[in-house]
């Protein structure tokens, strides 16, 4: 735990900076805007601002947690960091033995060639793995398509990474109807891991589980994560599961990035009132601790045409005018803390355990 | 809609599984307006065991179509007896515990409904599990191990 700690504090400090030899992905200014097409002449009339401004740095071997609600943008931040998305703005560099690349800039084989070193895995385990397919064939296609392996070795590939996910040879030949859906999300880690990634984006893994699967396939990332080496983004709107398996943890709220902190700080310690809110509305399991919740009023407002100001003023309660007019810096309010409120400094809000 | 006739009795299948966290704590905030107002009395079934920390006055731990423990919200949840309650409760990380370096899963997983588990149903995944009586043909019967509080296991015999 120290030891990631002091990975952590180095990298924050070079934040904003140029990168050190720990950072292996850096997002910079990242925008996404889907446009609205209207009428005959399919004219654009407004924007969906999906992704507004996002901007972070992961480090080697780090877990960086993202959460917000449904429709706050997890989602597409992943799709266009994988580039299944062309980003309206903004860059991504990936540190490729020491040198930055912008994936943005990549044409098509190279591209492929990156990928090998970012995967996925999807929220639902059986939407994401084809009904018609082996399981050998589902983990053994990677390995196809990059001409790893093929034959005999693909076979014996394979039996290697359904071993490493507690999955066993004998369910090589069997379709994903056949198992449950732990074991399912076990295929799909499998599949992520076959071209030994280096990072690994984790799109709401564990959602979809009752809770006693859901703590061992947590557990099953974080041991490969130790075996590895692997570096996980992890996206999930369960603030308990990001806390146990994040470095650091991300709030995003309409598209943007609000607060980013070591999770110990964010928990105990939040500076955006919306933070303070998803903490007090999340259930603890304690019958003693039964606390007053902070209800925010509505639900998210429409990213076609988002608040003015602060966007997150119209749900506020501590909102000021200031919050309605001009729009919040993103500024490092304490080492590794980073917030984007005006009354950051002012209000003291309460965490997990006040 | 479900209050359209004054019942006595809510019942709620998961009224908040798959909704964010602000969602649900509107939910819940509802429902308790409306049991204060109303006056009746709510069944709330979910798998949310903070949900069921913040709501209920009793809880009834189910396993395989079976009650396997009951009581007060604080008897069960401070106090787990069943070893299937207990797997529960320490599945699930705790926000505010950094200490919690690794989860302890169930073993296993549900067993299929159709094949018929003998004795008690819980055996194959249980932890503590080494009476004979747990695999016989009976299923151990609900025991009273203090005022209210009932546990089908035989550790407590």
């Amino acid at each position: 735990m120290c030891v990631a700690c002091c990975i952590i504090d180095d990298h924050e400090k070079g934040e904003t900076r140029m990168t050190g030899d720990n950072t292996i992905l850096e997002v910079k200014n990242l925008t996404k805007h889907f446009p609205i097409y209207r009428g005959f002449l399919r004219r654009i009339v407004g924007n969906v601002q999906a992704l507004n401004d996002v901007s972070f740095s992961v480090a080697k071997n780090e877990t960086l947690g993202i959460v917000g609600e449904s429709g706050c943008g997890k989602t597409t931040l992943i799709r266009v960091m994988m580039r299944a998305y062309e980003p309206t703005s903004g860059e991504m560099l990936f540190n490729q033995n020491g040198e930055m690349i912008n994936i943005y800039s990549l044409n098509k084989r190279e591209l492929k060639e990156l990928r090998r070193h970012m995967q996925i895995i999807f929220q639902d385990p059986l939407s994401s793995l084809n009904p018609r397919k082996t399981v050998l064939e589902i983990i053994g296609e990677p390995l196809l398509i990059h001409g790893v392996a093929r034959g005999q070795e693909l076979k014996s590939r394979v039996s290697e990474l359904l071993d490493m996910v507690g999955l066993s040879v004998k369910h090589l030949e069997r379709y994903p109807n056949a198992f449950s859906g732990g074991q399912r999300q076990r295929i799909a880690i499998a599949r992520a891991l076959a071209l030994q990634p280096q990072i690994v984006l984790c799109d709401e893994p564990v959602s979809a589980l009752d809770v006693s699967i859901q703590a061992q396939i947590v557990n099953l990332l974080q041991d490969l994560q130790k075996e590895l080496g692997l570096t996980y983004l992890f996206i999930s709107h369960d603030l308990s599961v990001v806390e146990h398996i994040s470095n650091r943890v991300a709030v995003m709220y309409l598209g943007s990035f609000v607060e980013l902190a070591p999770s110990a700080e964010l928990y105990r310690n939040p500076k955006h009132p919306y933070t303070e809110a998803l903490l007090s509305a999340t259930p603890i399991i304690d019958p003693d601790a039964r606390r007053k919740r902070i209800i925010l009023p509505g639900e998210l407002p429409d990213p076609s045409n988002p608040p003015s100001g602060c966007k997150f003023h119209t749900r506020c309660n501590y909102a000021e005018e200031v919050c309605r007019t001009t729009v919040p810096a993103w500024e490092e309010v304490s080492p590794g803390h980073w917030t984007s409120c005006h009354l950051a400094k002012t209000l003291s809000l309460r965490g997990v355990l006040k | 809609m479900a209050l359209s006739c004054n019942p006595t009795l809510l019942i709620a299948d998961e009224p908040t599984t798959a909704l964010d966290v602000t969602i649900q704590a509107q939910i819940i905030e509802l429902l308790m307006s409306l049991q204060q107002k109303y006056n009746m009395a709510i069944l709330m079934i979910t798998h949310n065991l903070g949900v069921i920390a913040e709501m209920a006055d009793e809880v009834a731990v189910m396993y395989l179509g079976r009650i396997v423990e009951s009581g007060t919200v604080k008897q069960v949840l401070d106090n787990p007896l069943h070893p299937y309650t207990i797997g529960l409760m320490r599945s699930v990380p705790r926000m505010g515990a950094p200490d919690q370096k690794r989860l302890t899963p169930i073993l296993g997983s549900v067993p299929d409904p159709l094949a018929k588990v003998e004795g008690c149903a819980f055996h194959l995944r249980c932890p503590v599990y080494k009476q004979k009586g747990c695999s016989g043909k009976d299923v151990p019967p609900l025991v009273e191990v203090e005022p209210g509080h009932f546990v089908r296991c035989l550790l407590y015999h």
